[in-house]
């Protein structure tokens, strides 16, 4: 046995998006336990609900996150719709799922950069990330900003987009399609790429269901668990299977969300295919009473969302858990044992957020 | 063995032209929807401040005594908040960013006087629209009394100096000052007496009336207080409410109305709250 070091990793690390410290116990090159430790990106943004009225309350809970900005606007939205009574048209319903999914493909696409970036595969995180600016211009050709998307409102959404965009967008999609299929093969069936992902900080389905691991983390794990099967939107009409793979490390997480990637861009086609006509927003008056909770599949996982009336312009209350929050521990698991080599690309497969887990 | 998987589209991308634009020397296409910031058609605002209401981030300053409409462009957000909020909509979002810089810049527009006098939204009264008001001197005592009632401040009336004089900028033409008259000596131009007279026929016990029941939402009007002057109509920026002086009508469209409060400070009675 070696001697036993302790390192610092993060917050600030080359590879790390957002500030996440983590305590490595080392023996020799083997990490035997790491201990995480968050706070560096904290920003009070439930307590903003006392000064914002709702209704304003969504543009600062779209920003709690700039990737799945998109989603919890969703959320926010549907839990005080839900403790309002308010039931919104059905083509708004549509129009934030095919939003939603639009994030979920930009999401998986900047991970799948990202990861290649962990293990230093330049050219492939920049191709990646190419294809992703294909769908940033959608949001911006759609809602009008690339990042933050402001058309999710309580009552419905505030832009519409016409069939015709519709159709442009699933063309676009086609088109991409292609183009992600040659990327995606990269990961798939690369040596180089393999040698780095597989066997690589294994999480049994056991340990997955213990630490209430949430999302791909959960999904590459073998558990079947995906929230678009029962959540909000109309993913109750669109024809769909969670991806889930058995392996529990590195690769079989990587593969459930270029399978994600695939199903999304099914799901905008099934979406666009079947949208109706009507109205996008229903007229939303007077103050919020009862309490609601919405859960919602993010591209990381399962969100939380609660709201609490007070009868007045303000909530009482809002709550938001975020999937990286559930997915932590499972990381902390994940990294006992791996060598400290394997430590960027572990944090990263569980696609950590942390400015959406302190927010 | 499968290596080197990713050559082909390396290769390919390595004829091709770049990916990136050569920033700044080669301008971005914006989008009809970017929302890149927000811009000012400076001589169609009013000043109402609805817009500085509405921001959810507090970017705007609306000054009304110095007309002066100021943004901090470093905390505004682009939600368009303002721009559909606008009652006259001065406000566009421009598609282009502002230009990057190290200072957090803040730009402040000089909102111009309008030309005319705007017109008086709330009158529905027909012979008050285009009458002066005007005192026949003769029979004029002096009282004062219409000084008191008006709502606007614009009658002075001095009993020493037998002066009786209107400022006829800030008259509103509400006829208060006619209806309170013991002498009769006042009129409005066009055919106005028989509203002071139906005025007059409609006197009832006081007893508090509203407009609407208190558990509705929104604007409302203690009708037993209201005296019709349409200064809430005038201050109204969204042409929300309608008053006829004649047939005693108080009328708000809620679907209009929002709820900015610039009827309740204007109203001279005090009759004005909103829910």
């Amino acid at each position: 046995m070696g001697k036993r070091t302790i390192i610092p990793f993060g917050p600030q690390h080359p590879v790390l998006p957002e500030p996440v410290h983590l305590d490595l116990v080392l023996e020799d090159e083997v990490v035997v336990e790491a201990i995480p430790s968050i706070g560096f990106i904290h920003r009070g943004l439930e307590k903003l609900v006392e000064k914002k009225e709702y209704t304003e309350m969504v543009y600062v809970i779209e920003r709690i996150c700039g990737i799945c900005s998109f989603g919890h606007g969703w959320g926010y939205c549907a839990s005080v719709e839900g403790a309002m009574d308010v039931e919104i048209p059905e083509r708004a319903e549509y129009l934030r799922t095919i939003w939603h999914e639009l994030s979920r493909l930009h999401s998986h696409m900047l991970w799948l950069g990202l990861l290649a970036d962990a293990f230093a595969f330049d050219s492939l995180f920049m191709h990646c990330w190419k294809l992703r600016e294909t769908i940033l211009d959608i949001f911006e050709k759609t809602t009008g900003g690339r990042v933050i998307f402001s058309v999710c409102k309580v009552g419905g959404l505030r832009k519409d987009i016409d069939n015709e965009t519709l159709k442009e967008i699933v063309d676009t999609l086609k088109g991409l399609k292609k183009e992600i299929k040659e990327l995606t093969d990269v990961f798939i069936t690369d040596t180089s790429v393999k040698n780095r992902l597989c066997g690589v900080g294994v999480l049994s389905k056991q340990d997955a269901i213990d630490l209430s691991a949430t999302g791909p983390v959960a999904r590459g794990s073998g558990l079947v668990q995906d929230l678009r099967l029962n959540g909000p939107g109309v993913y109750h009409k669109l024809n769909f299977e969670p991806v889930v793979e058995e392996g529990g490390d590195c690769y079989a997480r990587c593969k459930v969300r270029i399978g994600e990637v695939f199903q999304s861009i099914d799901l905008i086609e099934q979406a666009v295919s079947q949208i109706p006509d009507g109205p996008i927003d229903v007229p939303v008056k007077g103050n919020v009473k009862g309490e609601f909770a919405v859960r919602l599949e993010q591209p990381r996982g399962e969100a939380f969302y609660y709201a609490k009336g007070a009868d007045s312009k303000f909530l009482e209350r809002m709550r938001v858990r975020t999937p990286t929050n559930m997915n932590i521990p499972a990381l902390v698991k994940m990294l006992q044992g791996c060598d400290l080599a394997d430590v960027p690309i572990l944090i990263l497969t569980i696609d950590p957020c942390i400015s959406c887990t302190e927010r | 063995m499968a290596t080197f998987r990713i050559g082909k589209v390396v290769l390919r991308s390595l004829f091709k032209k770049p990916a990136t634009l050569m920033y700044p020397v080669v301008p971005r296409e914006w989008q009809e929807r970017t929302r890149g910031h927000i811009d000012i058609r400076k001589e169609d605002c009013i000043v109402c401040g609805i817009c500085a209401k509405k921001c959810p981030a507090n970017a705007i300053t609306v000054d009304r005594n110095k007309r002066t409409w100021t943004i901090e462009r470093m905390q505004c957000i682009q939600c368009n908040c303002c721009v559909e909020a606008c009652p006259k909509t001065c406000l566009i979002m421009e598609n282009q960013y502002t230009e990057p810089g190290p200072e957090k810049v803040v730009d402040t527009f000089e909102i111009p006087k309008p030309e005319k006098a705007a017109p008086n939204k709330g009158k529905a009264d027909g012979g008050a629209a285009d009458g002066e008001l005007t005192c026949n001197l003769d029979e004029c005592i002096y009282c004062g009394l219409c000084s008191k009632n008006c709502p606007c401040d614009a009658l002075t009336v001095d009993r020493k100096e037998k002066v009786w004089k209107v400022d006829t900028d800030a008259c509103v033409s509400c006829g208060a000052c006619v209806e309170k008259c013991p002498k009769k000596c006042l009129s409005l131009g066009g055919a106005d007496a028989p509203a002071a007279e139906a005025d007059k026929k409609a006197e009832k016990p006081k007893e508090a009336e509203y407009s609407c029941p208190e558990d509705e939402a929104g604007l409302r009007c203690k009708i037993s207080d209201c005296i019709y002057c349409g200064l809430c109509g005038k201050a109204c920026p969204v042409e929300a409410l309608t008053i006829d002086r004649k047939e005693k009508v108080w009328k708000v469209d809620k679907e209009a109305c929002v709820t900015c409060e610039a009827c309740v400070s204007q109203c001279p009675k005090d009759c004005l709250e909103v829910i």
